[in-house]
């Protein structure tokens, strides 16, 4: 797939004004887009992995966003019927985290007036912001770090992904999974059973049930599931010899992971942080220990998004550094 | 003196009073007043000529 | 004398018919608002209960209904699923006025219907919950209003219908 094809999925939940507008920029400018922002009253916006281009009503690609089309409120209306398919109940759950996963897995960031009940974030109104990121699958994209995950034929070691924000994280964890899954000439890896929680719909991106990225033959994947359910769950269904997911955060979840390892499970997963120290210093955490990972992969935009900065085993060993 | 205007009379006098019990039942008695009216009226038209051709055989009559 | 005859039945039947016709709406407005009711609670059950996305709650209601509501709901379906309108309001209120013609619905009812249109998909499983509820509500003084309507007028332009025929052959024969 490549990145074309996931820019215009993102483009049909702009507003069809919008998205001519956007279309009529070069080929080499869609390319790079990574986000397109709306803000209220303010320039349409893409930003790509160093560029920023403010986006005309003639589709010209403004510099400085003097002469660029300013998002007015309807448009932000429309685009918000689009991306929760007009049904605003089907996506409260996702909006009360601020953020709606669209089909192709791309996450659509929305910002508005919380509506706080009992403490806690109930839903968002008075939509003002919204920012599209556009999903890239990458084939190949775990092709350096893969000889260190894989420990025998038919075994690997826990690893731990490392990453801050738009660094290519969800990505990685995705072509390991199907490198996983499917099997390698590397150490004539045979293909082991996976099972993806994929809570928010990122790794797999499924429709109706099929997954829309490549995440290998021998994965199961459970769609839109809170992790540290969905982990037990996989565990007593589908008798996985892996269990992959993203973005691990939360105490409920760190403890799923050990009763998956002491089950017998290897597990593959990926939290924010910048550093290995970020990642020790983390409070809910804490149990989540050291002695559960074996591999640590540390990611960075240093070299652009997905850079591999270093690799460490479970004693923090280094047995990879970027120069 | 036609035969058929006085079927013609009461077939319209039978009409209009079924046509006014119907109405009457289902409440709409403005409609059914209207229709007694109109159908007085129908039958004057008819006999309009009869009644002026009576007045001039009455009045050669009485030479008035 | 024969055609005198043919003319009579002619104008009689015709205008019988008509009054048939009328009456046999208003009876079908009552029926089509009874449906209409079921029709919605499915939707209800799909929305409150499935959360699912209208396009498809639309569809696969239409497909478990009939009559010119369930058409309705494919309409709005379709409409949405082709992007035709930016928003499910203007979707809504255009296939709801093909529902005025193609039904016995009276402008009334489909004004009623309209305003439906403005809250559905806007708000949480909750707050869709209670404006369906009072959807309900509101359709229940609808279906009553029909009622009366055809107990009061049903049978009368039946009647109508051939006493009016007849006034026009005996008049003009």
């Amino acid at each position: 797939m490549n990145n074309n094809f996931n820019i215009s999925e993102v483009l049909d939940y702009l507003p069809k004004h919008i998205k001519t507008m956007v279309i009529r920029l070069s080929k080499e400018s869609l390319q790079k887009i990574e986000e397109i922002r709306l803000r209220l009253a303010k320039p349409l916006c893409a930003t790509g992995c160093c560029s920023e281009i403010f986006i005309g009503a003639d589709g010209e690609a403004e510099p400085s966003g003097v002469n660029a089309y300013i998002i007015n409120e309807d448009d932000l209306r429309y685009s918000m019927q689009l991306v929760c398919n007009f049904s605003m109940y089907s996506v409260e759950e996702e909006l009360k985290n601020g953020f709606v996963t669209v089909n192709g897995g791309h996450r659509v960031g929305i910002c508005g007036r919380a509506v706080i009940e009992n403490g806690k974030v109930k839903t968002l109104k008075d939509i003002s912001y919204m920012n599209f990121r556009v999903a890239k699958q990458i084939i190949g994209a775990s092709d350096k770090v893969i000889g260190y995950i894989i420990r025998s034929p038919d075994s690997i070691y826990n690893t731990l992904i490392i990453s801050p924000p738009q660094c290519g994280k969800t990505t990685l964890l995705r072509d390991v999974i199907r490198k996983l899954s499917s099997g390698g000439e590397e150490k004539l890896f045979r293909g082991m059973k996976v099972s993806l929680i994929d809570e928010r719909s990122e790794v797999a991106a499924c429709s109706l049930g099929i997954p829309r990225n490549e995440v290998g033959m021998r994965t199961d994947v459970l769609d839109g599931c809170p992790k540290a359910e969905g982990i037990i769950m996989m565990i007593r269904s589908m008798s996985p010899e892996i269990i992959a997911t993203d973005e691990i955060g939360r105490l409920e979840d760190a403890n799923a992971i050990t009763d998956a390892v002491n089950a017998g499970v290897k597990v593959i997963t990926t939290i924010h942080g910048s550093s290995i120290e970020d990642f020790l210093n983390k409070q809910s955490l804490n149990r989540i220990h050291k002695e559960i990972f074996e591999r640590y992969v540390v990611l960075s935009r240093k070299n652009g998004a997905g850079t591999l900065e270093t690799v460490l085993d479970g004693k923090f060993n280094i047995l990879f550094e970027r120069i | 003196m036609d035969v058929n205007l006085i079927f013609k009379i009461a077939a319209i006098g039978i009409v209009v009073a079924v046509l006014n019990r119907v109405l009457n039942q289902s409440g709409r008695e403005e409609m059914a007043m209207m229709t007694t009216l109109a159908g007085v009226v129908v039958v004057l038209m008819m006999i309009i000529n009869l009644i002026s051709n009576l007045f001039d055989s009455v009045r050669t009559m009485f030479h008035l | 004398m024969l055609l005198k005859g043919i003319g009579g039945l002619l104008v009689i039947s015709a205008s019988g018919i008509l009054g048939i016709l009328h009456s046999n709406k208003l009876s079908l407005r009552y029926k089509e608002l009874v449906n209409l009711r079921r029709v919605m609670q499915m939707l209800e059950t799909e929305v409150t209960y499935g959360a699912t996305p209208l396009p498809v709650a639309l569809y696969s209601v239409s497909k478990k209904t009939e009559g010119p509501v369930s058409r309705f709901l494919a309409n709005v379906s379709e409409h949405l699923s082709k992007r035709s309108f930016y928003t499910l309001k203007e979707a809504w209120n255009d296939s709801a006025e093909r529902l005025l013609m193609e039904s016995s619905l009276i402008k009334a009812d489909i004004e009623f219907i309209k305003s439906f249109g403005n809250i559905l998909g806007c708000s949480d499983r909750e707050d869709q919950k209670k404006h369906f509820q009072l959807f309900y509500i509101q359709l229940r003084h609808q279906e009553d209003s029909a009622m009366e309507e055809v107990k009061r007028s049903a049978e009368m332009y039946r009647s109508l219908g051939f006493l009016l025929g007849m006034a026009v052959f005996v008049v003009l024969a």
